[in-house]
């Protein structure tokens, strides 16, 4: 059995891959992520090293992406931004999922007043747009990464807890799960060996939808000063920094940064929604081949 | 595969947006356009008449000169009230500047002191007039300083003029009483806060009417007043000192920097405020724009807090006053727009002295002094740093590497303006990045505010009783030279304590178009809007 499942998951995997813009997506990702890790030994210059004598240079030979008003390289602070947006992207993505699959779960199958409760408080975290709620929490956590984290990973708990919810009351009901109950397994059992796996393919989807969004937020945050402290390179602070300079004509402060960030959500919404199409196969996509 | 198509699409379109944003920020004169956020955009071009100023710091929080306490308030109590007496200018290089220091007649034509210096006795003009028509008289004088007491900001200003008495004579006679003699006296009457306002207005509305409207004798009535992003003030054609060579002058709050460029680039205001530094140079080479840089009372300083360790021992504050460079930061900061800071006043007050400064960009000396206070292995410190101005966390981030270079991690804590405020009021940042104007340019007022321990923005909660006793003598001092010899003795002490570390004096910068003639610079940062002309 081990084996045929080994096997569906590789031709799931390949019809997933088949896509040329799910792969570019995966490619995109994978790409920063690999940056992130590899920064200390790729980047040129250290992310905080200040060389006044080079400062806002435009880009060349020995700074790619230019420098900034401190004359430090904007392509080295790039490469370090990315370990900050990796790390915020799976700390805050953590927290939603930790938090909001097990309230989601248990909402769903157990129901009743509790479900009740647990679901109308996610709605009420979900009314209030996410950006907003992000800055109040960042704002009352106080400045920094730990509150800018904490803060995303809030924002994000109402999605994957109503997912999960609506995923559970539709398993529970199936009949697999009648007949574990007719044999006596336990409610623990049940929630953790046969819920749960079966949500999996839409929770992937989420998680990978979910980061793109983290990135933005985490960005946002930064730009209005509530993200990371100076001088800690972070692509939605390096933005901000640089937009007083697009007047004077320094547009590399601001573009580099933003193409980081837009390519990173880009392929992480490329790679969800391949992966959706691929998991749900009653999508939008084969819908209208059946047209 | 009609989705991926669409996809293709917007990815393209994404592209062609980028290539788009690349090619406006290098061309920034033509395409750039103002943001549309909810700051005030200029609803028309500026007529020849009117003349638009872009503000950097609100729109203003009251009307009422009693009870302002931002430089935008403080503007417009200039523009719509008149004082006994005002700051008068000099002609310098050709250009004219305000001198806080000098004093001049206003509403009162002269003045008589006694000799035990301790009471003023003021003859009013007979032709000035409030905007409702009623003469200013001594009536109104009294009113006036009978109102100012009842207001939080004039308050205490009233209390540090040291006044007990403003009494009528007859109509055109005022005599001031003073419990010890007080030698800022005349420039403390010259600050907005003792405007004169109409009592027939201000007596027969709310108390509060003067927050929203306009009861004074100044060149200027008011128009219109939206404190989020406006303020409109037409000339007052029956000015006692001369109509106003402009009908109206229109305030917009523009917080953004690079906006109020492009605002002034383009025709759409006439005047901004606090243009970056780093623009300076670019802006003035171009054929329409007048640059006007000037130093100014403002201070920039790092404030050491001794109630929090290690800044408890002298040596670590004379350590970190040996990593600054302030030349560095000059030209790295404020790109030239600034002069070395040399005492804990700035070098245009009375009395300054740079004698005592002993500091110099030496990080070994700095290693030296740490290892002495036992900290060899360096330690780790907050900066609050208020997030509104550029420039510090520019001064921040240097900070940072040049104190990493003696082993000391600091952290950069960056803060809301409000929270700023907050924190530093309650003397619970251990350092902070402060600055400071001096409305009344003079170390009296200077020091009573931020270095005497009782002192309102004291605060790194300095206390010296030396300092405190020799500016308790200083201000009993009637003569000059005495006082100024006490004031540098102030210094030095100040200096030898070192509880602030001294970055630098920076300038103020403004922008106009070529077309506005009569800008004063005031080194108190108020501009002066009724000898702005076209």
């Amino acid at each position: 059995m081990n084996k045929s499942r080994w096997k569906s998951i590789r031709e799931q995997a390949g019809k997933i891959l088949a896509r040329k813009l799910v792969l570019f997506g995966l490619i995109l990702v994978l790409l920063w992520v690999l940056l992130a890790l590899l920064a200390p030994w790729i980047a040129p210059y250290g992310p905080n090293e200040i060389r006044t004598e080079d400062k806002l240079q435009s880009p060349n030979l020995s700074h790619w992406f230019g420098t900034d008003n401190f004359g430090r390289d904007i392509l080295s602070r790039i490469l370090y931004g990315a370990r900050v947006t990796v790390w915020t992207g799976i700390v805050s993505i953590g927290i939603a999922c930790s938090v909001g699959i097990p309230l989601g779960a248990i909402a769903g199958f157990f129901g009743g007043k509790l479900g009740n409760v647990i679901m109308r408080v996610m709605d009420t975290l979900l009314a209030f747009p996410s950006l907003i709620l992000a800055m109040a929490l960042a704002a009352s956590i106080g400045p920094g990464l730990t509150g800018a984290l904490l803060a995303v990973g809030i924002v994000a708990i109402p999605e994957f807890a109503r997912l999960m919810y609506g995923q559970t009351v539709v398993i529970k009901e199936k009949e697999f799960i009648e007949a574990g109950r007719a044999l006596g397994v336990r409610n623990k059992a049940i929630l953790f060996k046969h819920v749960l796996p079966n949500a999996f393919a839409p929770l992937i989807v989420q998680i990978t939808l979910a980061l793109g969004s983290a990135v933005l937020t985490t960005s946002s945050l930064s730009f209005i000063g509530l993200g990371v402290r100076p001088p800690t390179a972070e692509w939605g602070a390096m933005i901000s920094y640089g937009r007083g300079y697009i007047i004077s004509g320094e547009w590399w402060m601001t573009v580099f940064p933003g193409i980081a960030i837009a390519s990173t959500i880009f392929g992480f919404i490329l790679l969800g929604d391949g992966l959706r199409d691929a998991f749900d196969p009653h999508g939008r996509n084969s819908k209208t081949k059946f047209k | 595969m009609k989705r991926q198509k669409l996809l293709i699409v917007i990815s393209a379109m994404l592209a062609i947006l980028l290539l788009a944003g690349c090619a406006k920020s290098a061309n920034p004169k033509n395409n750039a356009s103002p943001s549309a956020s909810g700051e005030a955009q200029p609803s028309k071009p500026a007529g020849g008449d009117t003349i638009t100023i872009a503000y950097s710091q609100g729109a203003g929080q009251t009307m009422d000169p009693h009870d302002a306490g931002d430089f935008t308030s403080a503007s417009y109590a200039f523009a719509l009230y008149d004082q006994l007496v005002t700051s008068g200018t000099e002609e310098k290089d050709g250009k004219t500047i305000g001198r806080t220091d000098l004093i001049v007649p206003s509403l009162a034509e002269s003045w008589t002191v006694s000799d035990d210096l301790k009471t003023y006795t003021f003859k009013l003009r007979d032709d000035a007039k409030f905007q409702s028509g009623e003469p200013v008289n001594a009536d109104a004088v009294v009113y006036s300083f009978e109102r100012v007491q009842t207001k939080g900001e004039g308050g205490s200003l009233y209390e540090l003029s040291g006044l007990t008495s403003v009494k009528k004579i007859d109509d055109r006679t005022v005599e001031f009483t003073l419990a010890n003699p007080n030698h800022l006296f005349l420039k403390y009457l010259a600050t907005f806060t003792f405007s004169i306002v109409d009592p027939s207005i201000a007596k027969n509305n709310p108390d509060d009417y003067l927050a929203q409207h306009s009861a004074g004798s100044g060149a200027f009535k008011l128009e219109k007043w939206d404190p989020a992003t406006e303020a409109v003030f037409v000339a007052n054609k029956d000015y006692w000192k001369g109509v106003p060579k402009v009908d109206k002058v229109i305030v917009k709050f523009v917080a953004e920097a690079s906006n109020r460029e492009l605002f002034l680039g383009k025709g759409d205001v006439d005047v901004a405020l606090d243009i970056p530094a780093k623009d300076v140079e670019s802006l003035s080479k171009k054929d329409n724009l007048t640059i006007s840089s000037e130093s100014s009372n403002r201070i920039v300083y790092l404030g050491m807090n001794a109630k929090f360790k290690p800044f408890d021992q002298l040596k670590v504050r004379e350590a970190i006053n040996y990593v600054i460079d302030q030349q560095k930061l000059i030209k790295d900061v404020a790109y030239g727009q600034a002069s070395p800071l040399k005492s804990s006043i700035s070098s245009r007050s009375p009395a300054f002295s740079a004698d005592a400064y002993p500091y110099s960009y030496d990080p070994e000396k700095a290693k030296a002094l740490l290892k002495e206070a036992g900290l060899e292995k360096g330690f780790t410190f907050d900066l609050t740093v208020n997030s509104s101005t550029q420039d510090y966390e520019d001064i921040a981030v240097l900070l940072k590497a040049e104190l990493e270079k003696i082993g000391v991690t600091m952290n950069i804590n960056k803060v809301a303006p409000a929270q700023y405020r907050e924190l530093i009021n309650n003397k619970n940042a251990a350092a902070y990045l402060g600055k400071y104007t001096s409305l009344v340019n003079d170390p009296s007022y200077h020091y009573g505010f931020l270095l005497d321990s009782k002192g309102a923005s004291n605060y790194t909660g300095y206390s010296s009783k030396t300092v405190d006793d020799l500016l308790a003598q200083a201000n009993k001092e009637p003569d000059n030279a005495k006082r100024t010899d006490l004031y540098k003795q102030v210094q030095a002490q100040v200096t030898a304590d070192s509880p602030w570390a001294y970055l630098y004096e920076s300038n103020l910068i403004a922008g106009l178009n070529k077309d506005v003639k009569g800008y004063i610079f005031y080194p108190d940062e108020i501009i002066r809007f009724s000898s702005l002309y076209k």
